[in-house]
């Protein structure tokens, strides 16, 4: 959805790259990683590493999360959502998030379904949801408890709109305004859950949260948006639900902050590649900085062509976190630190520090084997 | 010897000439008077008419086509297979979450149709309204109360009230709750031990069961009339409101859901 001359220089810059929409998973892999010049740019112009990836490194690449996890994640969402969202709703009613009688739910998938233009789809999709704001925000006594795939347009400084899907939004009928919902098929194992799951979808609950508001906003409807949001996993065991209350403050405050450097990302990114060049070919991709780690493997598509990269240029975060910590820090690269382990003459006090530290830890390995 | 006369012309000459005098007469009927409601016994005959027509072409073309008659009997499992989902939805009478529906013609008939073919048999019978075929009873799309737009995935009898075609905030709910009441109705009656398959992922839904316990009737029916008694009349005023402003419609949209056209701004204009 582009509108406004302002969008047509993020499309200039996309060039013939395909383009991917700027949504919640796409705005919490810029959180992941913020420091990295590649990736901000390639999202913010509307595509993404993956489609990158396959235009311009490499054709035959496919980027599909595993099989298994689709299915899985589908069959937990559709029988969460069966029978006026039962499941769901039984969740959250023993969680305490809603009351027993709070069972009204409204499901905007469906209610848009039959239209086949997905431009019309998402616009409908969008005014429903305007219209649930609208009605909670005033405290209509019918608005409903429960908003399954609301549509919450961001309006983009550039003109563009990015809209965000959350997979729920919930209120009981005495607060003033929809909490954001994320539901996982991932196991609640109590405090033994995997927090790596949890804080990718408080990451997700985040940019949630932060459409909300900015929506809100837009729409001048002033409500405060709770900031713990309904997180619903699997029980162990089936295909029931259990739900719990996450903090997202400092998800939100991150997702908001990445909407806002927005246009200076764009603005330095047409420094970066010259005004009137495209995004879409490997020089141009390759002249952005990127911020090589090894977390990257888990979110990026572009990880090969960055630690490749990385490896040429020596770049100690190849060799793992710790290593970049201990290395980095003299501002030294690979090169120069197997010069320094083999006796070199350090030429700062940072490169003597490392070169002591080096031996200490080269005398204890030897000790040790 | 006899001249040969090609029966199919002359079958096909007799219906382009009814269907023409047809045409001619529609173009001058201005009044409704014209058009009384006696001739829906004349339609109803010319539709069997034409029907006998195709069954007797089919069966002369599988005795004539090797190969066809295999088709010829997927197309009729195919008609089994709807006839059969009517007959389930008419058991259940009420629309139900396609999972259940699915369910209950495997307790009904030991028949396999997945959720997924319930959109392209409801797809046929509208193609099929549209180009003037009605059946006595429709598969049909429920009706979303918000713009009176088919909701996905739902499928309901065209016979059935317009109150209990559509769908509110708390109608699958309600609907849910009416399915399960109705099936325990069903097991105390008829002690088939088959309907647990379709009560119990049902009553899980609502918690009233969970995966291994045993089932205990009275009481998964009583936590279902309780549940459904606190949205009971709410459900039923926004079917009615709906239902009102549905019955506004023509015949086709009451059956088969309003069309809509959206403006830039996503409203329905």
């Amino acid at each position: 959805m582009k509108t406004g001359s302002d969008a047509i220089t993020a499309a200039q810059i996309r060039g013939t790259l395909p383009a991917a929409s700027l949504d919640a998973r796409a705005i919490t892999r810029l959180a992941k990683n913020p420091g990295c010049q590649r990736l901000a740019a390639i999202t913010q112009i509307g595509s993404s590493p993956g489609k990158a990836m396959q235009h311009v490194f490499a054709e035959n690449y496919r980027e599909e999360q595993s099989r298994f996890a689709l299915a899985k994640g589908r069959v937990f969402e559709r029988v969460q959502c069966e029978n006026g969202a039962a499941r769901l709703l039984a969740s959250l009613s023993a969680a305490g998030i809603l009351g027993t009688n709070d069972v009204s739910v409204r499901d905007i998938n469906a209610e848009t379904e039959y239209l086949k233009a997905p431009v019309a789809k998402q616009k409908r999709a969008i005014a429903l949801t305007d219209q649930i704001l609208r009605q909670k925000a005033t405290g209509d006594p019918a608005a409903p408890a429960v908003v399954l795939q609301a549509a919450l347009a961001i309006p983009l400084s550039s003109g563009e709109v990015a809209c965000v899907r959350p997979d729920v939004l919930v209120a009981r009928p005495d607060e003033e305004m929809f909490r954001p919902g994320e539901l996982k098929s991932y196991a609640y194992l109590h405090h033994l859950t995997d927090q790596k799951d949890v804080a990718q979808a408080a990451g997700q609950m985040g940019v949630y949260g932060m459409a909300l508001e900015r929506r809100l906003a837009y729409l001048d409807l002033t409500r405060p948006v709770p900031h713990e949001g309904a997180l619903v996993l699997v029980k162990p065991g089936g295909l029931q639900s259990v739900a719990q209350l996450q903090n997202i403050s400092r998800d939100i405050s991150t997702a908001h902050r990445i909407i806002e450097v927005r246009p200076r990302t764009l603005a330095e990114l047409v420094a970066t590649i010259g005004t009137g060049a495209t995004l879409d070919t490997k020089a141009a991709i390759m002249s952005l900085s990127p911020c090589y780690s090894g977390k990257c493997r888990s979110f990026c598509a572009l990880h090969d062509i960055c630690r490749a990269e990385a490896a040429q240029h020596g770049n100690p975060a190849i060799l793992g976190d710790e290593a970049e910590a201990l290395l980095a820090a003299a501002g030294t690269n690979l090169m120069r630190v197997a010069e320094l382990i083999h006796g070199a003459a350090p030429t700062s006090a940072n490169e003597e520090l490392l070169q002591r530290r080096l031996q200490t830890l080269e005398l204890e390995w030897r000790q040790a084997s | 010897m006899l001249p040969v006369v090609p029966v199919s012309k002359n079958l096909a000459t007799k219906i382009f000439e009814s269907a023409h005098a047809l045409r001619r007469d529609l173009e001058a009927a201005e009044r409704a008077e014209e058009l009384p409601d006696y001739l829906d016994a004349a339609i109803q005959e010319a539709r069997a008419a034409i029907d006998a027509v195709e069954r007797r072409r089919s069966e002369l073309r599988a005795e004539r086509v090797p190969g066809f008659a295999a088709s010829d009997s997927i197309e009729r499992q195919t008609i089994q297979k709807r006839e059969r989902l009517v007959e389930a939805l008419a058991l259940l009478d009420g629309p139900a979450a396609p999972s259940t529906v699915s369910r209950t013609v495997m307790v009904l008939f030991r028949m396999e149709i997945s959720p997924s073919q319930f959109a392209s048999m409801r797809k046929s019978d509208e193609r099929a309204y549209m180009r003037g075929r009605r059946r006595r009873v429709m598969l049909t799309p429920a009706l979303s109360a918000v713009d009176l737009a088919p909701r996905p995935r739902s499928i309901t009898l065209s016979d059935w009230p317009l109150e209990r075609r559509v769908i509110g905030q708390v109608s699958e709910r309600a609907d849910g709750l009416r399915t399960i009441i109705r099936i325990v109705g069903l097991m105390k009656k008829e002690e088939n031990p088959a309907w647990i398959d379709v009560l119990r992922p049902l009553a899980q839904d609502y918690r009233y069961l969970d995966g291994t316990s045993a089932v205990d009737l009275d009481c998964v029916l009583e936590a279902a009339r309780n549940d459904l008694a606190k949205i009971e009349f709410q459900d039923m005023e926004e079917r009615r409101e709906a239902a009102a402003r549905a019955a506004k419609l023509p015949e086709s949209r009451r059956l088969f859901g309003a069309m809509t056209a959206i403006n830039t701004a996503g409203e329905i204009v």
